[in-house]
């Protein structure tokens, strides 16, 4: 479409057995920034992205990823940390590793280049020491940031981020924004699902608030509005559209 | 016979062999069935491979292994296929799922099994060690097929190795990066059937999913990599298979399947009570620690 855009969404809507968790939903993300996309619980945030990423099916409307240097743009992804079982027979090395497996061929392992860009992100989000460390002691910072790794090395025109804020220690969240900093310094567009309202406006150029559909989209602090907030969030208790 | 002579017993041989094959193989294919939280799919697909025999006998009248575990492999196929696609088409979680189409089809399997047991050549035919599996049965031809599907299986896992792991490990990352879930479901699927399939007339249907589950659940013991806890969980598997079958060949009528089992399982308990880190003596001897490291500050004040 145009320049000023890394992906456009137009009437997408998600249904779980007829029950439609997201409607019409138009958005557009602006190519090299912070957005945050926030919403009470059951907005149907996750599924929002998921949608986008063609890992759960739409019901109607499309997502048009608009063209990087003239080709695709690849995408980078950090799910939910409590989407994984965490008990699962691997090191942080082997999870962060894991992001460099698209551009292997089937059957070729990780080559020296794979390792080193593995090492670098890792050192990036200050966990180099934890690289032969089992992923079931990590604290919920360490998952969270192993798992940001493993994106990195995906390297990635945009990131989508399943709240990458949830469940993390003080420092955790510090290397995390200074990361999207960084990010949009390369000229990276990030997205997030964000919760807490008092550090969206530090942390994030733009906001996407959605509950069901699209309320409000545009400049974080413009979006941000006490109006806008409680359409957004009223009456969300039970999740009742 | 003593041990010397047993050794050297070429049947027997045959047989040993044989099992530590079958041990490896379902070792190897537990590690993912535990992983991924669908231990019981191969208990379900075993118990559902009997109606596929007793069918297979009544159709075709032949008592060749060959035929009747080829109507195994479609019963267990046909009921994987029940079970998932339930799952997916209706709101019934997989462990109803599993239950009612396991049940279901050992009910079935029971039935004909009884309705072959009138025909004439049927007592010969020893379908009923279907039930509880019989390695002395053993013949080098059903070690060929153990190797060759063996070989298949293991050949296919180092082959899309990189997408099982994360396929295991984190489905939607997996999905994101291209790694298409569905059919690397479907395979793994397939190649548990097949797994379970080849050793249901060693180990029996009612106990073949102990080989899938206990060696994996003894090697998740002892080691924090999947390839170590995939290796140690066939080596598990195949030291299992071997001592089942030497016990049942050392003292005639001590039944070969369950003595299969009986080692596999000791092995997971050894490894459930004493294995370093994750053993449950060991995390009692941590809790002790860190008890009477509590008092110690008790004492100080």
């Amino acid at each position: 479409m145009n320049e000023e855009y890394a992906v456009n969404v137009r009437g997408l809507t998600v249904a779980y057995d007829s029950r439609a968790v997201l409607s019409d939903v138009d958005i557009d993300i602006k190519r090299g920034k912070i957005t945050a996309i926030m919403g009470p619980n059951g907005a149907g945030k996750t599924t929002l992205l998921k949608a986008m990423l063609k890992l759960i099916p739409k019901s109607c409307g499309s997502v048009i990823w608009n063209e990087v240097d003239g080709r695709p743009p690849v995408i980078g992804y950090v799910p939910q940390s409590e989407s994984v079982d965490w008990d699962f027979p691997a090191t942080v090395w082997d999870v962060v590793t894991m992001g460099c497996y698209k551009r292997l061929g089937w059957i070729k392992r990780p080559k020296k280049e794979d390792r080193e860009l593995s090492l670098q992100m890792l050192k990036k989000m200050g966990m180099e020491k934890c690289a032969d460390r089992q992923i079931n002691c990590l604290s919920g910072g360490q998952q969270q940031r192993a798992f940001i790794a493993r994106a990195l090395v995906q390297q990635a025109d945009i990131y989508f981020m399943d709240e990458p804020f949830k469940g993390v220690d003080v420092a955790t969240e510090k290397t995390i924004v200074e990361l999207f900093r960084e990010l949009k310094k390369e000229g990276k567009t990030v997205v997030a699902v964000h919760h807490d309202l008092s550090t969206a406006a530090d942390y994030f150029d733009e906001a996407v608030l959605i509950n069901r559909r699209v309320i409000m989209q545009g400049n974080v602090k413009s979006a941000l509005t006490q109006e806008n907030l409680s359409l957004t969030y009223r009456g969300t208790t039970g999740g009742e559209p | 016979m003593n041990i010397f002579e047993l050794l050297c017993d070429h049947t027997v041989l045959v047989v040993v062999f044989g099992s530590a094959l079958l041990g490896m193989v379902s070792g190897l294919l537990g590690t993912f069935s535990v992983l991924r939280r669908q231990s019981l799919l191969g208990d379900g697909v075993s118990h559902a491979a009997l109606p596929g025999v007793a069918a297979a006998f009544l159709l075709t009248g032949t008592k060749d292994s060959g035929t009747l575990l080829l109507g195994a492999l479609l019963s267990g196929l046909t009921a994987a296929g029940l079970i998932f696609s339930s799952v997916k088409k209706s709101k019934v979680k997989f462990d109803a799922a599993l239950a009612t189409v396991m049940s279901s089809f050992f009910g079935l399997g029971t039935v004909l099994l009884t309705c072959a047991q009138k025909l004439p050549n049927a007592t010969q035919a020893g379908l009923h060690s279907f039930i509880y599996g019989q390695a002395s049965s053993m013949l080098e031809r059903d070690a060929l097929v153990t190797i060759i599907c063996g070989g298949a299986i293991l050949a296919v896992v180092l082959l899309l190795w990189k997408e099982i792991k994360v396929f295991v490990f984190d489905r939607d990352f997996a999905l994101q990066l291209g790694i298409p879930c569905g059919r690397i479901n479907l395979i793994l699927s397939f190649l548990t059937v097949l797994g379970v399939i080849i050793g249901i007339q060693t180990v029996g249907v009612v106990l073949m999913s102990a080989m899938l589950i206990a060696p994996a659940a003894a090697a998740r013991q002892w080691c924090d990599k999947l390839w170590l806890m995939a290796a140690l969980s066939a080596l598990f598997g195949g030291i299992s298979g071997a001592a089942g079958a030497f016990a049942g060949a050392l003292a005639p009528g001590i039944p070969t399947g369950p003595s299969i089992v009986i080692a596999a399982s000791a092995l997971a308990v050894f490894s459930l009570l004493f294995a370093p880190k994750r053993g449950v003596l060991y995390r009692i001897y941590l809790r002790h620690k860190a008890m009477k490291k509590e008092e110690s500050y008790g004492c100080g004040n």
